[in-house]
């Protein structure tokens, strides 16, 4: 069998008042010439330019920005020949020109395997390019508001976690670099121990999607990519710096790579370095919030004929301090600290971290492997180790002040194996086995026990693809068995040691399908089901929660929580008008939450209320929209929304912590071109945070914060600098300082919310 | 070919020299570091220095399990005495730590505070002062008022960082025992 590799190219080409043309586009989608079915996955790269980028899932892709002259872009493909094609961009004004798939570029090929089904059919979103290079220096949690859907819970302004459809913690998982990221991640002030710094793309997959990701993807999938390692370039390299006036960081990050002459060896090393003081609100400083994070990471990859390999390494340590005046010793405390407008300590300008602090420390390493089977398809098999440390340091009395009050230590083995088998007529997919083992210890107070635990799992997914339509469908095993080891009493040195085992098991599926209405037009409608085992925490913990001043009981008699989700989706992405609008329904059977409870219990620091996990139904729905109009060549607008709503089925009452209807707009002005200073772009916009009004009276000891407005402004540019382009960031967040808190800080009952914040931001690369 | 062996050698040796085992540890030892398990009280008659009541609340397995002991305590209507904190401990170390001891030296950062409900049944006065001449709450007088019943809640607040005012507000708590108070001729 012999199959053909086709492009067809679409251009348009925009062109600028001034005699500069640096802001032409390449649109295009890659097709197999057999079928002409699109190709997901491809990389097109710009050689000159060293720009890549990956065909959509439409077999779309576009660069943007380019000058006018000749461009040579190099396009490859697992299981299809390299293809070389060189476009003059030298377009008239306003002018557009549709090229036809011509036989010219045509290249006859042996098939070797095809790109494996890449993300599902549901409601995905990306933060790349510009909007990622606006979020440097930020943290994962806070990066991904800019997604439709996506929040972040926090603790005082260093810790930050991400949200998807109101789910956090145990019900989002986080891949990075094609890892599952494992850590303490059951504490809402636990932080993902991820460095942004190292993606080249955030991919977020909104909604349940155990069958591909495995167990815990119940709200949804944050998958943080590198980009792919270069064979083909010998030296390159990349700085960030990024700075921030509110709380007078600074961060740096390098990255260098390069490959031996035969291209058959390519390596990556990458640094990142932050330092922050205290940060501001618009009236105080909030004492010890500042922090310090350095990571590292390195990837070497080897590739020959059919064979590829890559080794990964990285390490993530940080060092960060929570916000004094949120110590508290007893309700009565928490109470006092809700009353006063202001906290009673009132921090100064430091970059120093005293307790309470964190001190956490995340290493992986990774080896992947595969091979690329003439006849059959690409099977693959991946091994990672992660250790994860943590360490709480809480304010305590002088002669105990060496010492850390908790420390965990997680250590996490994965061995994954997959095949992706090679088209069969228009079905593409993979199945594969994964596993992992867990080790969990702990030291200093009791929290959550040791113990060990062995996860397997067994999926198939298929994607079948016609013309304008594409079905996609999996199914998915998984089982977990663990056993804990700890006191009867935890905090009785001479109580017995139990031994207790637990079993968990599930099965989903998924179901999708997609369909171009036309070109740039889609509608997607999705079945997909997600599953978790109840964590560590859920079931065991026992103590005092500082955070929530209350005495929190887990329960050894949870079982596995069960979500189906149904969303449905268009989406635009061409023309003068383009947007993305989802709606989703959740069925989430046997939801796990902390439920208050009358019961109170009597400790040496005084009453506290005690809160117990408990089991319900629960639904949760919502819209995510995104509209973008394009008023003439050099303005445009776009509207962001997103909604959830979250209910008890059982008694109609209100889940706690979800986000508040969010509605945002930027007005983007392109400005005209200066002699050192190219693609020029102002951004204004304003985000509105409604008031969380559904809540149920009394639950909590404050309602939720007034709804609040924020400005900012975004102006990038390239700079010339002598023979260097340098990207130039200026932003303003929360420009007019105004005083505001939110509902999903956990930290709204002690302090306001962050206030105005400068960030400048350079890139170059060499 | 040889280079890919090479590599995989290389690769699966760094794996194997970091997973290594350590299944068997065993669990640490409860501990607790802020924890305060034992306070006693004692109240010295000024009028007849031999009639001592001393009273104790206790909670040596910590937050859980079984609930604190607290008294009770008893003393006589319209009497005066001189009240110390004679013991503030934690019996979870052995041998059990002097946390009194502690907040002496750190007596900047820490303050005692009673509260009598209903306020009239005892009024305790704080004589002790720290470096900074404000109350610390480890010794003072406490006046009986007519016979009745309630309790009395003492509670150390921590104050670190300079916030100390003399006043309960700031800090926050380390400990807080409601002792029930009976204020009673004995028969």
């Amino acid at each position: 069998m012999r199959y053909l590799l086709i492009l067809s190219f679409l251009f348009i080409f925009t062109k600028l008042s001034l005699a500069q043309n640096c802001d032409f586009s390449i649109f295009g989608t890659v097709k197999d010439v057999t079928d002409g079915k699109v190709l997901p996955g491809a990389t097109i790269k710009l050689i000159k330019e060293n720009q890549v980028t990956v065909s959509e899932i439409d077999g779309h892709f576009h660069f943007y920005k380019l000058c006018a002259g000749n461009h040579i872009l190099e396009v490859s493909f697992v299981g299809y020949n390299s293809t070389i094609v060189s476009i003059d961009v030298r377009g008239k004004a306003d002018l557009t020109i549709s090229l036809e798939p011509t036989s010219s570029l045509l290249n006859t090929v042996k098939i070797l395997g095809t790109k494996s089904i890449e993300t599902p059919l549901q409601s995905t979103a990306k933060l790349k390019d510009r909007e990622l290079a606006l979020t440097r220096g930020e943290s994962l949690g806070e990066s991904l508001k800019k997604i439709p859907g996506l929040n972040s819970i926090q603790t005082g302004p260093s810790v930050s976690k991400p949200v998807i459809h109101g789910m956090h913690s145990n019900r989002v998982l986080i891949f990075n670099s094609g890892v599952r990221l494992e850590g303490q991640q059951w504490g809402s002030e636990h932080a993902p121990e991820v460095d942004p710094f190292l993606a080249n793309e955030i991919k977020v997959v909104k909604g349940a999607a155990s069958v591909q990701y495995g167990p815990d993807a119940v709200g949804g999938v944050i998958l943080i990519e590198p980009s792919t390692l270069n064979y083909y370039n010998k030296f390159e390299g990349e700085v960030d710096v990024a700075a921030m006036s509110n709380n007078q960081m600074g961060a740096l990050s390098t990255k260098i790579e390069g490959s031996n002459q035969s291209n058959t060896f390519a390596w990556r090393l990458q640094s990142s370095i932050k330092q922050a003081g205290n940060a501001k609100t618009a009236d105080y400083i909030l004492d010890n919030t500042a922090f310090r994070e350095l990571n590292g990471s390195l990837a070497l990859g080897y590739q020959k004929g059919h064979f590829s390999s890559e080794l990964f390494a990285s390490s993530f340590n940080t060092k960060l301090g929570i916000f004094t005046g949120s110590n508290i010793g007893s309700e009565s405390d928490l109470l006092a600290a809700i009353q006063r407008p202001r906290p009673d300590i009132i921090g100064d300008r430091s970059y120093e971290i005293g307790r309470p602090y964190q001190d956490v420390q995340h290493q992986t390493i990774k080896l992947k492997s595969s091979y690329l089977f003439d006849e059959l398809g690409k099977a693959g098999l991946q091994y990672s180790f992660q250790r994860n440390i943590r360490e709480e340091y809480s304010l305590v009395r002088g002669s105990n002040s060496n010492n850390y009050q908790l420390q965990f230590e997680l250590n996490t083995q994965n061995l994954d194996l997959y095949f992706e088998h090679k088209p069969l007529g228009n079905f593409t997919g993979k199945f594969g086995l994964t596993g992992m083992y867990q080790q969990n210890f702990y030291d200093g107070s009791y929290l959550i026990p040791f113990f060990d635990s062995y996860n397997t799992g067994a999926y198939w997914i298929e994607k079948w693809s016609k013309n304008r339509f594409e079905v996609e469908a999996g199914l998915r095993f998984d089982y977990k068995y663990m056993q804990a080891k700890l006191r009867n009493n935890p905090r009785d040195n001479n109580s017995p040691i139990i031994t207790p085992e637990f079993n968990f098991n599930q099965t989903v599926g998924t179901l999708g399908a997609s369909y171009l209405l036309k070109e740039g037009l889609k509608v997607h409608a999705t079945m997909a089901q997600a599953w978790r085992p109840p964590a560590i925490s859920e079931l065991f913990i026992d103590g005092i929660v500082q955070a929530q001043a209350a005495y929190v009981i887990g329960d050894r008699n949870l079982k596995e929580e069960s979500s189906l989700n149904l969303s449905t989706g268009i989406s635009k992405t061409s023309g003068k008008f383009t947007g993305d609008l989802s709606f989703y329904y959740d069925f989430n059977n046997d939801y796990i939450y902390l439920r208050p409870t009358q019961e109170f219990i009597l400790t040496t620091r005084g009453t506290y209320r005690v809160l117990r996990y408990v089991q319900v139904d629960a639904r949760f729905y919502g819209t995510d929209a995104f509209l973008a109009y394009q008023i003439y060549e050099k303005l445009n607008i776009s509207l962001k929304y997103s909604g959830v709503r979250a209910y008890n089925k059982a008694n109609n009452s209100f889940l706690e912590l979800i986000p508040a209807d969010r509605t945002s707009a930027t007005l983007s002005l392109k400005l005209p071109d200066l002699k050192l200073m190219r693609s020029n772009l102002l951004d204004f916009n304003v985000q509105h945070v409604a008031q969380q009004s559904r809540v149920n009276p009394g639950a909590e000891p404050l309602l939720p914060p007034a709804a609040y407005t924020l400005f900012g402004a975004d102006f990038t540019s390239n700079v010339k600098f002598g023979k260097q382009i340098l990207g130039f960031g200026l932003s303003a967040q929360n420009l007019f300082n105004k005083n505001y808190r939110d509902y999903l800080n956990n930290f709204r009952y002690f302090n306001d919310d962050l206030g105005r914040n400068i960030i400048v931001r350079l890139n170059m690369k060499f | 070919m040889k280079n890919k062996f090479k590599f995989l050698a290389f690769a699966v040796l760094l794996i194997g020299s970091i997973s290594a085992c350590k299944k068997d540890e065993p669990l640490p030892d409860v501990n607790e570091d802020e924890l305060i398990t034992t306070v006693t009280l004692r109240f010295t008659n000024t009028a007849n220095p031999s009639d001592v009541v001393t009273v104790t609340a206790r909670d040596v397995d910590g937050d859980g399990g079984n609930a604190p002991v607290i008294g009770p305590l008893n003393l006589r209507p319209n009497t005066s005495y001189n009240l110390s904190v004679s013991q503030i401990l934690d019996e979870t170390e052995n041998p059990a730590e002097d946390i009194r001891e502690e907040i002496v030296e750190e007596d900047d950062e820490h303050l005692l505070v009673y509260t009598a409900t209903p306020s009239n049944l005892i009024t305790v006065n704080i004589t002790d002062r720290d470096r900074n001449n404000l109350p610390v709450g480890l010794a003072g007088t406490a006046t009986t008022g007519a016979a009745g019943t309630g309790t009395l809640t003492v509670t150390l607040r921590h104050q670190p960082n300079g916030l100390k005012n003399g006043t309960a507000t700031p800090g926050s708590t380390d400990f807080e025992f409601t002792f029930p108070l009976t204020v009673v001729n004995p028969s």
